[in-house]
């Protein structure tokens, strides 16, 4: 046993010293704690945070959004040309990216990756609706054909589900393979998977950027509870966690060996409503509940102060977020006329459906029922579990459902589409469907001069407001909080992590 | 008849002296079921009025228990959420204790295809952990009170059918039945009538202490998000939702954990003294 044991500290001492990334003094593995576990890394099915966020380690875009969340940058091609009709879209890929099998990434591998995003029926299957034709002109060109110009196209195009696959891979493998042994030329390589407790990556030895990552293996470890994940970073198991609660920022601020950041996000919380049934389908009704939700006290309880009341439905960091918006403030008398107009009798009962055990939703559900109370809205709260709220909400087997979005482009018209455009998801499955905003939706796909399209996006924002179909609460940064012997970590404004400049000190 | 009584009294009053326990449990428990039926009185809050401008307050004379996340006072929380944590303990153990029993009775004294019938299919529950058992049946039904009772009731007879059988099977030979037998009695009397109150009182003793597992049993599903819908104060559901702020208020989770060990206390101290009780009697 004890040769054993000195044979296990002598390997451990020589991956320290002669590790890949291993520079003295610096950890070879980064931990990090995360409050949701990934169960799917294809990027063209899923749409949950966790998937995205750690499948965004694996796989390279042709073009990637800035840290800011209000631009582009690089990422597999170089440089890109649009022709003068808008039609015709050139990307030059690197001609130094390689897989992390070694083979280099070609552009009939991105032809074949971009071609199954946009064949698959799936959550994103509206980001390349514009796609006429996908070609590889030769090993590092790729020419997309658009139908018509496409204002949001590069935004689209920068979207994770139009990540890039080694064709070679997965061109005639099931679908499974790419869910659970995903292959990619980001900076790291999925190397060991224990679904619900630890994802292990490796670095990818032939990533294009020289030098990085600087940490030769990242494990993300499921670690659901609040408290466990910061008694996890207190007691150095973990380098960071994600999802601090709002409640313990405060606590946890008063510990000097930890880093606390709220990240600017482009999330926004809102309250969903099956517009299908009555008494939802009032817009007046509406109305009356979006008036009498007190968002500076839902900021309060369940923020603590640090979320910013919302005002549109657009995230905060949204490309055209109209910031002269007031959307709706608290106004009690206002929601009681509203509701006298709107000839709904009270007292009236909703049920709010609820993920069981989800910490802030519960919360703000349970701060909805005493707001809408004084109204003679009796809310009662229906836990369920997640599946089960997932399929009854997507078939619109529901009343009030709170719930929240992240974008992932800077471009409104994903955010837009998601909400209000029935075919695209029900309308974020309120049943919501309006002929004045699909027109408006589509002037705002082809549109492609900023300022007239700014303004389109004004006035989706104004009817949005008008109809009420979600009633949107606030935006929430992205709590982080990470040891202070953790350097180099960045998280984007659209969420995921990037982990290729991290060190952490021994 | 004065005098009668007058000499019987001494002797009578010695043999049924109450257990010191007994009288501590039962005293527990009236203060808690008090409490809970005085609550209106006994505070001036509203279990469910929400105040963001006092969450998390330490206890203070305002505030005995302090006050949770969304600032509602927990001493009148747990006072209210003692109604329904007994309710549905009291209830939850009504249906598994006459059925079991019954079973219990049926199968000890009639053996047989009725015995292998009941003991296979206590087998069959007891093969399955009590508390995996009632979360999976929970989960399948759905959260809610009614659900709860109906988990409870199908597993938690099986202890009571045990017990009973264990004390059918061994009076049923003893002289004393053998007499009734011979006496032309039907099964029915015999088993109703003489077997069943012999075997009735370890029933009876193990009926307190399984009131508290019941409790705990409520609020664990509570804590899961399987039990009593929020905003309830149901204690189970306080823990849970107060865990998560053990650091900034430990009070809004700890108290009502204190309140589940309460009425466990007295639960148990009910059952133990009941116990003493009976034996005394018994001899």
């Amino acid at each position: 046993m004890r040769a054993v044991i000195s044979f296990v500290v002598a390997v451990g001492l020589a991956l320290t010293l002669f590790g890949p990334a291993g520079a003295a003094g610096y950890k070879t593995v980064v931990q990090f704690g995360v409050n949701r576990a990934a169960d799917n890394l294809d990027p063209v099915t899923q749409d949950a945070n966790p998937n995205i966020w750690a499948f965004m380690q694996i796989y390279q875009q042709l073009v990637r959004v800035n840290v800011k969340g209000d631009g582009f940058v690089p990422d597999l091609a170089q440089r890109w040309t649009v022709s003068p009709n808008g039609k015709t879209w050139t990307f030059y890929l690197r001609p130094d990216a390689k897989w992390s099998t070694g083979d280099p990434v070609t552009a009939a591998d991105a032809a074949w990756s971009l071609q199954r995003a946009h064949d698959l029926d799936g959550p994103w299957k509206w980001a390349l609706e514009a796609v006429q034709s996908i070609a590889a002109a030769d090993d590092h060109t790729l020419v997309i054909t658009l139908k018509e110009p496409w204002a949001p196209f590069l935004s689209d195009v920068s979207l994770f589900s139009n990540s890039i696959l080694p064709a070679k891979i997965f061109r005639d493998a099931k679908p499974e393979d790419i869910s659970n042994k995903p292959v990619g030329s980001g900076p790291f390589m999925l190397t060991e998977w224990r679904k619900g407790d630890e994802i292990v990556m490796k670095a990818n030895p032939h990533y294009f950027e020289k030098g990085r990552p600087r940490t030769s293996e990242l494990h993300i470890r499921y670690i659901p509870d609040d408290n466990n994940r910061m008694i996890a970073l207190q007691s150095g198991d973990v380098d960071g966690i994600d999802y601090p609660p709002f409640s313990q920022i405060s606590v946890l601020r008063r510990d000097p060996r930890l880093d606390v950041q709220l990240n600017p996000s482009t999330a926004v919380s809102h309250v969903m409503l099956n517009v299908t049934q009555a008494p939802l389908n009032n817009v007046k009704f509406r109305q009356a509940l979006s008036y009498a939700t007190d968002r500076a006290a839902i900021n309060k309880g369940v923020c603590y102060g640090f979320c910013v009341p919302a005002t549109s439905f657009m995230p905060l960091t949204t490309l055209y977020f109209n910031k002269g918006l007031k959307g709706y403030t608290y106004d009690m008398d206002k929601a009681k006329a509203l509701l006298k107009e709107s000839g709904v009798p009270t007292p009236v009962t909703l049920t709010a459906m609820l993920w069981a055990g989800a910490g802030d939703p519960q919360t703000a559900t349970t701060l909805l029922k005493g707001m809408w109370a004084p109204l003679g809205v009796t809310l009662n709260l229906a836990p369920l579990d997640r599946a089960a709220a997932t399929q009854r909400m997507r078939a619109l087997d529901y009343q009030v459902f709170v719930s929240g979005w992240t974008n992932d482009v800077p471009d409104p018209s994903e955010l837009a589409n998601y909400e209000f455009d029935y075919v695209t998801a029900k309308s974020y499955h309120t049943g919501y469907h309006s002929a004045q905003m699909d027109k408006l939706l589509a002037a705002g796909m082809s549109e492609l001069d900023p300022a007239k399209r700014r303004q389109i996006y004004y006035q989706i924002q104004d009817l949005a407001i008008q109809d009420a179909p979600l009633i949107w609460l606030y935006y929430a940064p992205y709590t982080i909080a990470i040891n202070r012997k953790m350097h180099g970590f960045v998280q984007m404004a659209t969420g995921p992590w990037l982990f290729k400049d991290v060190t952490v000190e021994q | 008849m004065t005098t009668l009584a007058g000499e019987l009294a001494p002797p009578r009053a010695a043999r049924t002296r109450v257990p010191l326990g007994l009288a501590a449990g039962a005293a527990m428990l009236v203060a808690l079921l008090g409490g809970s039926a005085l609550a209106p009185v006994l505070t001036s809050y509203d279990p469910y009025a929400q105040n963001l401008n006092a969450m998390l307050l330490p206890p203070s004379a305002a505030h005995w228990f302090g006050t949770d996340n969304y600032g509602r006072d927990v001493f009148t929380r747990v006072l209210y959420g003692a109604a329904i944590d007994l309710r549905i303990a009291v209830l939850a153990v009504v249906f598994p204790f006459v059925f079991g029993v019954v079973a219990g009775a049926v199968a000890g004294y009639l053996g047989g295809w009725a015995d292998a019938a009941v003991m296979r299919a206590v087998d069959v529950i007891t093969a399955v952990p009590f508390m995996v058992l009632v979360i999976a049946i929970v989960a399948f039904l759905g959260p809610g009170e009614l659900n709860i009772l109906v988990a409870i009731g199908v597993v938690d007879w099986i202890v009571f059918a045990r017990l009973v059988r264990g004390e059918v099977l061994r009076d049923k030979n003893l002289e004393y039945v053998t007499a009734l037998r011979a006496l032309g009695f039907s099964r029915a009397r015999i088993v109703l009538r003489h077997l069943l109150p012999n075997a009735l009182p370890p029933a009876a003793v193990f009926l307190a202490s399984d009131i508290v597992l019941v409790i705990l049993t409520t609020s664990t599903l509570g804590f899961l998000g399987l039990g009593v819908r929020p905003p309830a104060p149901e204690w189970g559901l306080m823990i849970s939702e107060g865990r998560t702020f053990i650091y900034t208020g430990w009070w809004a989770a700890a108290m009502p954990g204190f309140a589940c060990m309460y009425a466990g206390i007295a639960f148990i101290l009910l059952g133990d003294g009941l116990a003493d009780l009976l034996r005394v009697r018994g001899q």
